[in-house]
């Protein structure tokens, strides 16, 4: 065996040993590490070890990624951070990722993957960008559409029918859907006579589908759209959740989770309740119930667990980590600058180009011109 | 099968270079492949390991122990584990991967994974070439084109220092 010979050096790791540790490493790190050999640059490109490097970003108990656009004082960057957030409440700026030009509205995100468009108002061009990869891909809005309505956008990024879907909503009448496999959109679907409102917005992405919050009068339905047959669906809430009372959505350990005012008399409090795994799964546990809230629920909003804390984002732009065992919130020291726009990330290697239908290259239809004449 | 008699089963474990270790059933038993051995009724004698030196086995042992004298408490581990990895170099580790692969123990595999992944997150391109030895097989000009794909990834790469 290799282990007498007194000098060795450590070449016989086996390839699947070696994609073992490559899992645990970010994204930035394995593009690096494309260089390697071309093994490596294989094993990395591969997209099976796309989708595991994602499968274990989601599962990871700590999901302390955040996405978020740095600002000095009054001065607003164009460019978005990922920041790591540890337990100690050290903030660490892993890397500035420009914005694909001219594209600088976030619309939706999923598997660390971001729609963006030009303009909020008119929304013609959509772009789908990955910033850790710096990967992005563009198509268009086919219909016309009042610049006043209300517009809602969903992405999903499901294995199951292979690669991105973006629904655009038109509140209340219709919606579509553009996948990414078949570069087209689905002709307008009508919602029907409903009468609901959407009061979630952004949606939350779990489970491969999203799940957006809906008031049918006076009654929170909890909505999701999936991808399989492209149709919104209602999902059970959990059952001490009465009808009337406002309920807000997060994801949290990589699940949908809900909360809402406690009411049972503990001040403020605020109940959060956690969804079994997988779209086909309705059973709800409770999972926390976070008490001593500085504030009201409006301003309240989970973003991830870091380790056993609960980071939290009260107001708009003051972070604090809930620490469930003393029940008290601990304070970001952050003055030096400030977030805004948050998103919860996902470190993935997925590059949005790859879902597109493939499409020659312009050299090689060049080189085809020239062997043909 | 552990006899009930009360008196903890004790296993004697052989590396392949003739080592023999004394380990108590319990705490060996966290390697499937030993438990394999075990409920097939190979322990009654010595259980030889062929993949496993005596010095990679003898930590793995020190592992072993320290992990099963720990009540189910997850956060204990897991701070066990980050302890008794914390001062192995890159060598040991690499070398406890392949025995933790070879024992068919997945906390530890998991655990040492991650440790390497933490070492060598922030190296060169040339120090895990040198560390897991690799041979470069691009040429220059593929080599190029790769890392101009990538540039912004070769900012902020530690000096190697090949401990």
């Amino acid at each position: 065996m290799a282990a007498k010979h007194p000098k060795r050096s450590t070449s016989f790791l086996p390839l699947e040993i070696i994609e073992t540790i490559l899992l645990n490493l970010p994204v930035e790190s394995l593009l690096r590490f494309k260089t390697v050999s071309k093994s490596w640059n294989t094993m990395i490109s591969d997209p099976a070890f796309v989708e595991n490097q994602l499968h274990r970003s989601k599962t990871s108990s700590s999901r302390n990624l955040l996405l978020g656009e740095l600002g000095f004082s009054h001065y607003n960057s164009e460019d978005y951070s990922l920041v790591k957030i540890d337990k100690d409440r050290k903030l660490q700026t892993l890397q500035l990722s420009e914005y694909p030009p001219g594209s600088n509205v976030v619309l939706s995100y999923c598997d660390g993957v971001l729609l963006l468009t030009n303009d909020r108002q008119t929304c013609m061009d959509f772009v789908l960008w990955n910033p850790s990869t710096g990967t992005h891909a563009t198509f268009q809005f086919p219909y016309e559409v009042n610049p006043r309505s209300q517009k809602i956008y969903g992405l999903c990024h499901d294995p199951r029918t292979g690669g991105f879907k973006v629904v655009v909503v038109v509140c209340l009448k219709y919606y579509t859907v553009y996948s990414c496999k078949n570069n087209s959109w689905t002709r307008k679907k009508e919602f029907g006579d409903t009468s609901f409102l959407v009061v979630y917005d952004p949606h939350i992405f779990v489970d491969g589908v999203f799940y957006l919050l809906l008031m049918d009068p006076g009654i929170y339905l909890i909505t999701y759209f999936d991808p399989v047959d492209d149709e919104f669906k209602i999902l059970r809430k959990p059952e001490i959740v009465v009808d009337h009372l406002w309920i807000y959505m997060a994801d949290l350990k990589g699940r949908l989770c809900v909360y809402c005012n406690a009411n049972d008399g503990r001040g403020n409090a605020i109940r959060i309740w956690i969804k079994g795994e997988g779209v086909g799964n309705n059973y709800w546990e409770e999972l926390i119930t976070i008490e001593n809230v500085p504030t009201y629920i409006w301003f309240f909003k989970p973003l991830c667990f870091v380790e056993n804390k609960i980071l939290i984002q009260l107001y708009s732009r003051r972070l604090v980590l809930y620490n469930p065992s003393e029940k008290t919130f601990e304070k970001f020291d952050i003055e030096r600058y400030t977030i805004c726009q948050y998103f919860p990330y996902l470190d993935s290697l997925i590059d949005p180009g790859s879902f597109f239908p493939a499409q020659e290259k312009e050299e090689v239809v060049i080189e085809k011109l020239i062997s043909c004449s | 099968m552990a006899a009930e008699t009360g008196t903890p089963t004790t296993l004697t474990l052989k590396s392949n270079d003739d080592e023999l270790f004394s380990v108590a059933e319990s705490a060996a038993i966290l390697s499937v492949t030993i438990r394999n051995m075990v409920e097939d009724g190979c322990a009654g004698g010595v259980i030889p390991l062929d993949n496993v030196d005596g010095k990679t086995l003898a930590s793995v042992i020190t592992y072993m122990n320290g992990i099963s004298a720990i009540p189910a408490d997850e956060e204990k581990k897991k701070s066990y584990r980050d302890k008794f990895l914390s001062d192995k170099d890159f060598e040991t580790l690499a070398d406890m991967v392949l025995a933790a692969n070879y024992l068919n123990m997945s906390c530890l595999m998991d655990a040492v994974s991650a440790k390497i992944a933490q070492v060598m997150e922030k190296k060169s391109v040339g120090w895990v070439r040198r560390k897991f030895g690799i041979e470069n097989d691009y040429t220059p000009e593929e080599e190029a084109a790769v890392k101009e794909e990538h540039k912004w990834t070769f900012e902020g790469v530690e000096t190697d220092d090949d401990n």
